[in-house]
């Protein structure tokens, strides 16, 4: 159980190897062995969200998959989106209406709203809610995230010719 | 927002061009928030960092037996295990009270239980490893004898002859009371057309916060300093509290709190868990992290209301309400805020411009289990004479409040 074996994935564009623990989930391996600590730990049993990382395109709850499942998958994490302008937009609107309080939830909640546009362009305010139901806020009351998510893809469809 | 002047020339210092007014002002954390890039307490790191478990009790109140832990000292990674009266040489008990709550009573608490445990869930034991799950690991293979002693869980009857007397240095279970007065009110009754009784039950809730409560101690020997990072409301008094039962002087203890995963009223108080953290970065002479997993939190975070009250109305056949009598109780073990449920309900109740003659009364008792503080607007359940209605946080004459706000987020 805590011999190591030996791990291939590439996380955010980046090929690595590691040598990890059968048990360690991906969010520990993430946050402890990658430095990637936007990916947070809320409730450690896949209720919270806060964890939510893409895997080979879908989102999961890191908390809930182990580090080894990943073999030759592809990561990506808050940092990766940031960093590659994916969700510059996105962000932008979140900032804009002041959609966080203390951020805690906030990567996660980035991950589930792209997760959400990239499968429907132009969901309406209860589609936006049902994609982030499994991601708890527990300071702004959500409404505002709604409002940032659907300006979000508003604007995207007015640039899409 | 855009505002349109009416006379250019009138400009006063809040026309300014950098002015906040009437312009919306993003946070300057948003970005890092934003892009995973914040720093909140359970994402630092430290060189020769190590991790804390707990041993937590599963009984209400036992006398602790024997700690075996010769099988946890043997896991691979574990750094120390310690117990409470060894933690106790670095670090004194406290007493939770409050200087403007005069006359409530609290027991010494230690950082680790020494003896005998209070509360469900308070830490007997605490292994020291190069990871949280190596600790987790060793906690397993802790055994500890307990002698289950009676255990207090009715408010009610708390302060009745037949229960047992918790804290037998207090003499009884009356943590708190306060009793108010306004007008005849017998006499008030006596007149009522009508006198109605009824009980009322709040339920118990607590924070939730969904970064856990977090700490790093680091206790650097060469220049005798400690320095604290905790996501707290209250930075102050922790340092003012570690430093006074560390034996430190405040200069030598700098707290410091970056970004915070929610707070609610919960990370207004310091646990002992968390000054057991500091105690051991001292005993240890390295950096020390706790972080609360969120089965610990739903354990060990305070929690708020869970109030039994009693209330009784005199009316008028008009429907005019003429008097009122409410008695709260309310529980809580060993924390110092506990008193103020009881108190500002109490004082609340005067407070009520269509109730002049009332007779409140507040009474705060010890039980077993874990501290009971204020929780958000923890006083306001009972204030208002419409019951269970949720008022703001205000006293109602504004000048009359006694304490300061509770901070809350």
């Amino acid at each position: 159980m805590t011999d190591l074996l030996q791990l291939s994935l590439v996380v955010n564009g980046e090929p690595v190897d590691a040598h990890v623990q059968p048990r360690l989930n991906l969010a520990d391996f993430l946050r402890e062995h990658m430095k990637l600590t936007g990916t947070h730990i809320g409730c450690e049993h896949g209720v919270c969200g806060a964890c939510t990382v893409r895997v080979n395109g879908d989102i999961v709850r890191a908390c809930l998959m182990l580090a080894v499942q990943t073999q030759n998958a592809s990561v990506e994490t808050i940092e990766g989106l940031s960093d590659s302008g994916e969700i510059a937009d996105l962000q932008l609107a979140f900032r804009d209406r002041n959609v966080l309080q203390c951020g805690f939830c906030t990567p996660g909640m980035l991950m589930a709203a792209q997760d959400l546009l990239r499968q429907s362009p132009a969901p309406d305010r209860e589609q936006i809610r049902e994609h982030l139901s499994g991601n708890y806020c527990r300071c702004t009351g959500y409404h505002a995230i709604v409002d940032a998510i659907e300006a979000t893809a508003r604007a995207r469809g007015e640039r899409r010719p | 927002m855009t505002s349109v002047l009416t006379n250019p020339d009138m400009l006063s210092v809040l026309d300014r061009p950098n002015s906040y007014i009437g312009k919306t002002v993003p946070r300057p954390n948003l970005d890092r928030l934003l892009q995973g890039r914040g720093l909140y307490v359970s994402d630092l790191e430290m060189p020769r960092m190590v991790h804390v478990a707990f041993v937590r009790s599963p009984h209400a109140h036992a006398k602790i037996g024997k700690i075996d832990a010769s099988a946890a000292k043997r896991q691979p990674g574990v750094i120390a295990v310690v117990t409470g009266p060894e933690l106790a040489a670095v670090i004194t008990p406290w007493v939770g009270v409050l200087s403007h709550l005069k006359g409530l009573k609290s027991a010494p608490q230690h950082a680790l239980a020494i003896d005998r445990v209070c509360w469900q869930g308070e830490a007997v034991s605490v292994v020291v490893a190069t990871s949280r799950a190596a600790a987790e690991d060793a906690v397993e293979r802790i055994f500890v004898e307990y002698n289950e002693l009676e255990a207090v869980t009715d408010m009610r009857t708390a302060l009745d002859p037949a229960t047992p007397v918790i804290h037998a240095s207090l003499g009884d279970n009356l943590a708190f009371e306060r009793n108010n007065v306004a007008g005849d009110v017998d006499r008030a009754f006596a007149e009522s057309d009508e006198v109605i009784e009824a009980d009322f039950v709040f339920g118990r809730h607590t924070g939730v916060t969904l970064e856990p409560r977090a700490v790093v101690a680091d206790w650097n020997a060469a220049e005798a300093r400690l320095t604290i990072y905790q996501g707290t409301q209250a930075p102050h008094m922790v340092q003012n509290i570690a430093a006074l039962h560390l034996g430190l002087r405040e200069s030598q203890v700098r707290v410091v709190c970056k970004d915070v995963g929610g707070s609610f009223g919960i990370k207004v108080h310091i646990y002992a868990d968390e000054m057991a953290t500091y105690a051991l970065s001292k005993l240890l002479r390295r950096p020390v992290k706790f972080v609360a997993d969120r089965v610990e939190s739903f354990n060990t975070d305070i929690r708020a209301r869970d109030h039994r009250c009693k209330g009784k109305i005199g009316v008028k056949r008009d429907g005019t309400i003429i008097d009122g009598d409410r008695t709260l109780f309310d529980v809580s073990e060993n924390e110092r805020d506990r008193g103020q449920p009881g108190r500002q309900s109490c004082r609340r109740a005067l407070y009520d411009r269509e109730l002049p003659r009332s007779r409140p009364r507040g009474l705060s008792e010890q039980e077993r289990h874990l501290p009971i503080p204020c929780g958000r607007a923890s006083d306001c359940v009972l204030g208002d004479r419409r019951f269970g209605r949720f008022s703001s946080d205000e006293d109602r004459d504004g000048s009359r409040r006694d304490s300061p706000p509770q901070s809350d987020r």
